[in-house]
């Protein structure tokens, strides 16, 4: 067993939260160098203190974005995978916008070129896939976030850049019980594992695994958006 | 954390159609991760041939004659395994074929085979194992589905229409059995270089060029690299993930076939 990403550099950005930090570790373990960058000021000790460079970056600002790559870039050498993680708990004031995020991902695309292999990935949530109530914006963000992912997917495939996103449901969160509201709609009865998206991620930021995958939101749910449409009818449970 | 090599160790995994192309693929990818894999192929000295191909790397390996649309030839195909391993852990329900006519001309002959192949098959085939699967309280079911089970793709109405059903099937099943142990997945691959497509380049009736054009990666997958997925997707590394298909397909579904604008 060897490490699957010896040498590369993965770029983490967003909400730099628990699952972030897992991921972190995760890409770590496998051999990377780990970047995070995100507008948390509490999380640079936390990154630091596994092994990762801390970043501090608010994606609205685009021309500190710029420099934050090219810093990035500069001292690890290059940038294979970059990861951008949202989060529930974003909250509308630091909610980075499609525009933000798409401004960024030019800039890393713009230096993952040379290599011809870069990987992107969106952490991103079901509630892009359907419209859970009451959450409008959350809803449109997300939904609007999978359609960025396409859309580079189709732009940047022929320079060699996979792009692809991840639609979590209910993840577990050790601070946090499970949402009781939403895990009696998934049909797997429980909350997904931080470690079952890191898996999910390793898997699409891993060349000889997929490889040939690009443009796809990976549904990491449970079954919950293949039953969202027959909810509650749940006799077969 | 690291990609196990033997991920898939004394798991017991039926493919169908596993004697060339992309079940041959999937079995080759199982069977390195340790798995053994038990070849159901309908032409009984293809599946032999892929079976001793496998042995011969040194894999557990073994072929059995069966017919997916027939329950019994299914039935016999599952007591089989039962017999020799006591377990089934995974089923990939791979065996189809491609037959090209416009929807005006198209013999029933062809309809019905590639229906009863396509879709009665991996019903009577899940209906079987999962019955095992149920009993241990675990399994898992990759189907085989394919971009054209998420739109038309002329004179291809039955195959579009028994993939649909497939990626349907997956998602219908995945959740009534998520809560019993047995996850239901699929893999839509996209144009793959097998037997199959060159079989339609020579026929005339399908073009490698045209279709590197239509994927954004500008090339048509290798079996090695749905299959690679689809080890992923049997892995405990996906024990979150049901009820779903995932496109290996280099971009092609997410794309509208058209140039950018100012490339037109």
């Amino acid at each position: 067993m060897s490490p699957r990403f010896p040498g590369q550099v993965a770029l983490i950005t967003g909400a730099c939260d628990e699952l972030c930090l897992t991921l972190a570790r995760a890409f770590l373990q496998e051999g990377a160098q780990v970047a995070l960058a995100g507008s948390d000021g509490r999380g640079g000790s936390a990154v630091e203190a596994i092994g990762a460079r801390w970043y501090a970056l608010d994606l609205r600002d685009h021309e500190a974005t710029k420099a934050v790559i090219r810093s990035v870039v500069d001292q690890l050498g290059g940038i294979d995978v970059w990861l951008h993680h949202t989060s529930p708990s974003d909250g509308k004031s630091v909610a980075a916008g499609l525009d933000d995020i798409s401004c960024c991902a030019r800039f890393v695309a713009g230096n993952m070129q040379c290599g011809g292999n870069g990987r992107v990935i969106f952490l991103a949530s079901v509630a892009g896939l359907f419209a859970p109530a009451g959450q409008a914006l959350r809803n449109s963000r997300e939904a609007g976030l999978y359609m960025l992912m396409k859309s580079l997917a189709v732009d940047w495939a022929p320079l060699g850049l996979r792009v692809n996103a991840i639609a979590r449901g209910v993840v577990q969160d050790g601070a946090n019980p499970p949402d009781e509201h939403y895990l009696g709609r998934v049909p797997l009865g429980r909350a997904a594992r931080p470690q079952e998206l890191v898996e999910a991620a390793l898997f699409l930021a891993d060349e000889r695994e997929s490889s040939f995958v690009t443009g796809e939101a990976l549904r990491v749910d449970g079954g919950w958006t293949a039953y969202h449409l027959f909810h509650p009818f749940d006799d077969a449970f | 954390m690291t990609l196990p090599d033997n991920e898939l160790a004394g798991r017991v995994a039926i493919i169908t159609g596993a004697g060339r192309g992309i079940g041959l693929g999937i079995a080759r990818a199982f069977c390195a991760a340790g798995a053994t894999c038990v070849i159901a192929e309908l032409e009984p000295a293809a599946g032999e041939a892929a079976a001793q191909q496998l042995q011969e790397c040194g894999h557990s390996a073994w072929a059995q004659q069966c017919d997916v649309r027939s329950r019994e030839s299914v039935d016999a195909l599952v007591e089989a395994v039962w017999q020799r391993h006591g377990q089934v852990d995974i089923l990939v329900n791979n065996a189809g074929m491609n037959l090209i006519s416009p929807i005006e001309s198209h013999p029933d002959s062809d309809w019905q085979l590639q229906i009863d192949v396509m879709l009665n098959g991996v019903f009577i085939c899940t209906r079987a194992v999962g019955a095992v699967m149920l009993r241990q309280g675990s399994g898992v079911i990759l189907n085989i589905s394919s971009i054209a089970g998420y739109g038309a793709w002329p004179l291809r109405a039955a195959y579009d229409a028994a993939k649909a059903g497939v990626i349907s099937l997956t998602e219908n099943i995945g959740c009534e059995w998520a809560r019993r142990g047995v996850r239901v997945v699929s893999v839509a691959p996209g144009v793959t270089r097998t037997n199959i497509l060159q079989s339609l380049v020579e026929q005339g009736v399908a073009s490698l060029d045209q279709y590197e054009r239509r994927t954004p990666m500008g090339r048509v997958a290798e079996v090695e690299e749905i299959a690679s997925v689809a080890r992923f997707l049997v892995s405990d590394r996906a024990s979150y993930i049901t009820a779903t298909t995932i496109a290996v397909d280099g971009g092609w579904i997410a794309w509208d076939g058209l140039p950018a604008r100012e490339a037109r």
